[in-house]
């Protein structure tokens, strides 16, 4: 049962393990590198007060190192399958959202730095964008490096979701105790192919799985109601 | 110049007759008289050369002219063949000081060059001709012959050629004899000879041609020597030429900068200090060849329009400062022990209440700080604690300087509002642009790390 679709580049060159990490890790360093260097720029060339360019570095620092601890660990996806038990479908979030949250967050930095360099307007007028571009460009970048560490797998006995960063946390509903599956797609994500995915055992937050924002959910949930019991 | 020879052979013979025996050499007679006569040329051209002249065609001229009545060789003018005086080569140390170099001659000179020489050594106005007439040019090698151009060779070389040769080896051999025969009287075959003496004397053919050799080759270095020294000139000129062209060009360029600054801020600020960063960033926007330069060009152009406070005021303010510890926003706060002590340190002379003017102790101040601290920092904020106590004990005598900074005096950017110094509250005071974005960065890095940390 062919239950997984790769589409695009990216995802036929992530077949291999050495560029998947590499393709990681210089996302990590594109979060990181305004950061750092915004920092050195204080330190050599700006009139930044020290101490803002000593945490301005530290926040670069600190993006690095987790950006490469999440994709060191998070490059081997790991389900331990119980003996008998046949995977079916594995997937990860797609990451177009997460680009796509860095990619919007531009246009209010660009503004901020209008208002701030070339108008004599009060400091609040390019805060409140520089925020709201930060807000999404941290949003992206935390959402591209959770999405590296959940994994969603169907096996012929249940449903995991998993997420594994500094600890573990997973959440399983057994094939016999589905009682519904539903597909979720919005606008944006009928147009860039992508969807979400609910499977439910009951009521309540332990008791629904959502397998969010895949690429192509159309075989998941196909693969999911072959399990219900007829 | 067969009759020169001619004339010097019957004059020498004749001084020949009347020396005691012992000195006369032991050879010839015959071949005696030509040497003598050869010496006696050749000691015409070397007292030429040791009086620093070109052996020009009117100097070749005066000598048939001379040795035609008498024999005898013509003098030259005692200024140019007078040892160099003292105070002549200390005005000539004078003018390689002022321009850098020594000039060939009077024509070398351009007219600002000779109103800063004259400026900077006044003795040499109206000698300045004659100062460099007897002056080795620093174009020409220690031990050259010819240190000043002649016109009329010249003229002559060029009416010749009709251009400036570059080498001497860009010219033909005819255009060299002409050279020699119209602008260096005609000699170029003449049968003149210097013996060495104790060697053999070769055959009369055979020393009339070597003769004329020797004699070819002098007039030949005095070509090369004219040829250089035209070459020279040319380049003095073109150099001359191309300074007055770049100063001309730098002054038009600074004039059509401050015209465009005064444009953009509809004044001429007297110093840069005094801008905000918005204005200088539209100063650099609308002006691009400001950019690193607009201190030095505000400063030029308020030294020249008499801007900002003189020198002497500067000084004085100065010496308030350190009389009093720090300058007082104006004269009305001053006591009166204080104004006498004022007086008598700095001879202020009743003029405090023109020299401390509001404008004029915050420029003195901001000087003070950019002294003290090799900056002007923009608010004190900026500064470090020492710096700040620096600062206070240099400049305010003491005093606190929260406030007296320039960016702190004027209108000042501040987060809901643009205030005053002193109207603005509490929460305006802890605002700057880049702790603004420190705070934006870390307040959306914790709220979106948190999503992070649950998972969810």
């Amino acid at each position: 049962m062919s239950t997984k679709t790769e589409k695009g580049l990216g995802n036929r060159l992530g077949r291999t393990l050495f560029v998947d990490l590499l393709r990681r890790l210089l996302v990590s360093a594109l979060i990181a590198v305004p950061f750092l260097l915004a920092g050195v720029y204080g330190f050599v060339i700006g009139d930044f007060p020290p101490w803002a360019s000593v945490t301005i570095l530290l926040v670069g620092a600190a993006l690095m190192i987790l950006g490469l601890y999440m994709s060191l660990t998070g490059v081997v996806p790991s389900s331990p399958l119980v003996p008998g038990e046949r995977q079916l479908v594995m997937r990860r979030p797609a990451q177009k959202p997460a680009y796509a949250r860095i990619i919007f967050s531009i246009p209010f930095f660009l503004g901020a730095l209008y208002m701030l360099g070339f108008t004599e307007l009060p400091y609040v007028y390019p805060f409140v964008p520089f925020v709201a571009g930060m807000y999404f460009f941290f949003k992206g970048a935390m959402r591209y490096l959770r999405n590296l560490h959940i994994t969603y797998t169907i096996t012929d006995r249940r449903i995991v979701h998993m997420y594994r960063f500094l600890w573990l946390n997973t959440k399983e509903i057994p094939v016999g105790r589905i009682i519904s599956i539903s597909e979720s797609r919005s606008f944006f994500e009928i147009l860039t192919g992508r969807g979400s995915v609910i499977v439910a055992s009951g009521i309540g937050e332990r008791q629904v799985i959502r397998i969010e924002e895949i690429n192509d959910p159309g075989p998941v949930a196909e693969t999911l109601r072959t399990l219900l019991p007829s | 110049m067969r009759r020169i020879e001619e004339l010097c052979r019957r004059e020498l013979s004749q001084q020949q007759r009347q020396r005691p025996q012992e000195q006369q050499p032991t050879a010839v007679p015959g071949q005696l008289l030509e040497e003598q006569v050869q010496a006696c040329i050749q000691e015409g051209i070397q007292i030429a050369r040791n009086g620093g002249r070109t052996l020009t065609q009117e100097l070749r001229r005066q000598l048939e002219e001379r040795c035609r009545q008498d024999g005898t060789l013509p003098e030259v003018q005692p200024t140019r063949l007078a040892p160099v005086a003292v105070s002549d080569e200390q005005l000539r140390e004078c003018i390689r000081r002022v321009l850098g170099f020594l000039p060939a001659g009077r024509q070398a000179v351009g007219d600002e060059q000779r109103v800063r020489i004259e400026q900077a050594c006044p003795e040499v106005r109206g000698r300045l001709g004659e100062i460099l007439r007897s002056g080795n040019g620093d174009s020409i090698q220690p031990g050259g012959v010819a240190t000043v151009l002649d016109p009329a060779t010249t003229d002559c070389i060029q009416r010749i050629l009709r251009r400036v040769p570059i080498e001497s080896e860009e010219l033909t051999e005819d255009e060299k004899r002409r050279i020699l025969e119209t602008c260096f009287g005609g000699v170029t075959t003449a049968p003149l000879q210097t013996p060495v003496p104790g060697q053999q004397q070769p055959p009369a053919g055979q020393n009339n041609t070597q003769a004329g050799n020797t004699t070819e080759e002098a007039l030949r270095q005095l070509l090369e020597q004219q040829l250089a020294l035209m070459r020279q000139q040319q380049r003095l000129e073109q150099e001359r030429l191309r300074q007055e062209q770049e100063r001309s060009a730098a002054a038009i360029s600074n004039r059509t900068i401050l015209e465009c600054i005064r444009g953009v801020l509809g004044r001429l600020p007297s110093s840069p200090d005094g801008l905000t960063e918005v204005q200088r960033r539209e100063v650099s926007r609308v002006c691009p060849e400001t950019q690193g330069r607009l201190s030095e060009l505000l400063t030029s152009a308020a030294a020249q329009e008499g801007t900002g406070p003189a020198i002497s005021d500067r000084e004085t303010l100065d010496c308030i400062r350190r009389t009093l510890g720090g300058l007082p926003s104006s004269s009305d706060v001053l006591t009166d022990s204080q104004r006498v002590e004022v007086n008598r340190a700095c001879d202020a002379g009743g003029r405090l209440g023109q020299l401390l003017t509001p404008i004029a102790v915050e420029q003195s101040n901001q000087e003070c700080i950019r002294r003290t601290l090799g900056r002007l920092p923009a608010s004190t904020q900026d500064m470090t604690k020492a710096e700040r106590r620096l600062v206070e004990q240099d400049c305010f005598g003491g005093r606190s300087i929260q406030g007296r900074l320039a960016e702190e005096a004027g209108p000042r950017r501040g987060f809901f509002t643009n205030s005053q110094a002193g109207q603005i509250g509490s929460v305006e005071k802890l605002t700057n642009p880049t702790g603004l974005a420190v705070l934006g960065i870390l307040l959306t890095l914790s709220a979106s790390a948190i999503s992070l940390f649950k998972g969810n």
